[in-house]
């Protein structure tokens, strides 16, 4: 495909924010705190609450790690990614163009596509474990990578193609449906857990609480065949869990609307419902349940109402992350309907949502996921709030008409490549490599840029 | 929130949602405390479901101009 078709393509799908947001269409921070509550009470919670426990998270591990984790998140939100939407008032997209270039912004954009399936793929899965229950469907366990029955398979089949097919005849309306949809969810995981609280002896009046969390809960040993996690674990993985959208500067797109930087501490809504009350509140209902996969342990605290909620949440939660694989994929297949690119999208999404690895290595996936995208982040950073220092030259792709920022590429490439050594040959974790790989983006892309802007430069003259 | 209804409709259907809301979280709290059995808990729980979504869905999933998130 000709680089200009795709440049074309690419500009043409998002023509409609190519400009910076005017100052009628600010939102106030109603609005904020609003969709940060929606989003981040959805489906992935149901699972990560129970992975915690399964990794042997202790009681204090969770409540402190997780407390200074979500601030972590909510500081990332409010002094690095809201400062410069508000400034720039542009979309990821079309920032990143400005740095890096089309070429550069296209493979970014494959790459979120696939990241994007994935994630859709682990939302197809949970609602799955969901609707499997009448049929009595042989559910993954802990330790289950790969399908482990045909019932799984075909439900599987049968859910994604639901979805699939909602999300190209009806986003909107689904998507609206998941607004509403939020405060109820939030309300049943408390709800559960509650309900829990009698079958794991927790007293009423709270009395003997910390005694049985430590004790049943949270009791800091691991499931047989699961690694151990410490506090530090629990503290980078919660900071890090949307490091795609705060560090990573995807969100961006969202605060671009923001009257004020501020509003970037709206992010605390999400983060501690529901990455802190929805964490504890589906750990409190795993340690209850005799399942491991989140449609049986929902529906053994509080009945179809709890199965439905898991279906609900898995499904409200994959419809836009499948509408944006498809939108990022769109750019790929430049003559293609975006039913087509979102049935493709759709099709991907339910082939990895067979495999239970992706809903049992949730955590991995999502440090993944971050990981992969978080240089980006830091070169965007660099550009804005180092580079006229440093006497360097922000937005240089459009200043100097570059198809491919070489400094970035190098950069992105070669911090994936160092991540994925430091990972496999030194052993480090993947939820700790993505803050010094956001970090070291920073670093490079100033040093790479010092010599590619001086080249680039001298061959223009 | 949907622009068509009057604001007593609007009210009465606010006062709706938000009892569903409590009838899908009071009664976990009734069972913790041992007045109501699981199964009656698991009833109410799905009332409070029908009961909040009915009037939210009038209210709340009327089409608007929302801000677009894309990658």
């Amino acid at each position: 495909m000709k680089t200009n078709t795709i440049t074309k393509k690419l500009d043409n799908l998002y023509e409609f924010d190519r400009e910076p947001v005017k100052k009628s269409k600010l939102q106030g921070i109603g609005n904020f705190l609003g969709m940060y509550a929606g989003e981040h009470v959805a489906g992935t919670e149901f699972v990560i609450g129970i992975l915690f426990v399964a990794h042997g998270v202790s009681v204090t591990d969770l409540f402190i790690g997780g407390f200074i984790g979500n601030l972590l998140a909510v500081l990332s939100w409010a002094f690095i990614t809201a400062p410069i939407a508000v400034k720039e008032r542009l979309s990821l997209y079309w920032q990143l163009r400005k740095i890096c270039g089309p070429i550069l912004v296209f493979i970014y954009n494959i790459v979120n596509a696939l990241m994007f399936c994935f994630l859709a793929g682990a939302m197809v899965a949970v609602s799955a474990t969901a609707v499997g229950i009448p049929f009595n469907i042989a559910m993954p366990s802990l330790g289950d990578l790969y399908p482990n029955s045909v019932g799984w398979v075909i439900t599987v089949l049968i859910v994604g193609g639901v979805i699939t097919t909602i999300a190209i005849l009806g986003f909107e309306s689904l998507a609206r449906f998941a607004k509403v949809a939020a405060p109820w969810m939030f309300i049943i995981f408390v709800a559960a857990a509650v309900n829990s609280f009698p079958r794991l002896g927790i007293e009423p009046g709270l009395g003997n609480f910390w005694q049985v969390a430590n004790e049943t809960i949270w009791t800091g040993v691991a499931r047989e065949g699961v690694s151990q996690f410490t506090i530090w674990h629990v503290i980078f993985f919660t900071w890090l869990a949307n490091a795609a959208m705060h560090l990573g500067m995807s969100d961006l797109s969202i605060f671009r609307y923001a009257k004020k930087w501020y509003y970037g501490f709206a992010s605390a809504v999400g983060m501690y419902l529901g990455h802190y009350i929805a964490w504890i509140a589906s750990g409190v209902l795993y340690a209850a349940a005799t399942s491991d996969a989140p449609g049986p342990v929902a529906y053994q605290a509080a009945g179809i109402a709890g199965a439905i909620c898991v279906v609900i949440a898995g499904w409200t939660t994959a419809n836009p992350t499948l509408y944006r694989a498809g939108l990022a994929l769109q750019v790929a297949s430049p003559n293609w309907k975006r039913w087509k690119v979102t049935l493709i999208a759709g099709a991907i999404t339910t082939i990895a949502a067979m495999f239970p690895a992706l809903v049992m290595r949730l955590l991995d996936f999502v440090a993944l996921y971050g990981l992969i995208l978080i240089p980006m982040g830091g070169i965007i950073f660099a550009d804005f709030y180092l580079f006229q220092k440093m006497g360097l030259q922000s937005y240089f792709a459009e200043k100097y008409q570059r198809s491919f920022n070489t400094a970035a590429g190098a950069t992105w490439f070669l911090l994936l490549a160092l991540a994925l050594i430091a990972n496999r040959v030194l052993g480090i974790e993947l939820f700790f490599l993505p803050f010094p790989t956001w970090l070291a983006a920073i670093g490079l892309y100033i040093l790479f840029s010092y010599g590619y802007q001086k080249t680039s430069l001298k061959h223009k003259v | 929130m949907n622009p068509n209804l009057s604001k007593t409709a609007r009210n009465l259907l606010g006062i709706m949602a938000i009892a569903g809301l409590l009838i899908t979280l009071a009664p976990s709290f009734f069972h913790w405390q041992g007045v109501i059995t699981p199964e009656r808990v698991n009833n109410l729980m799905l009332w409070g479901t029908v009961i909040w979504f009915i009037p939210a869905i009038i209210l709340f999933g009327q089409k608007q101009k929302e801000t677009e998130k894309e990658s």
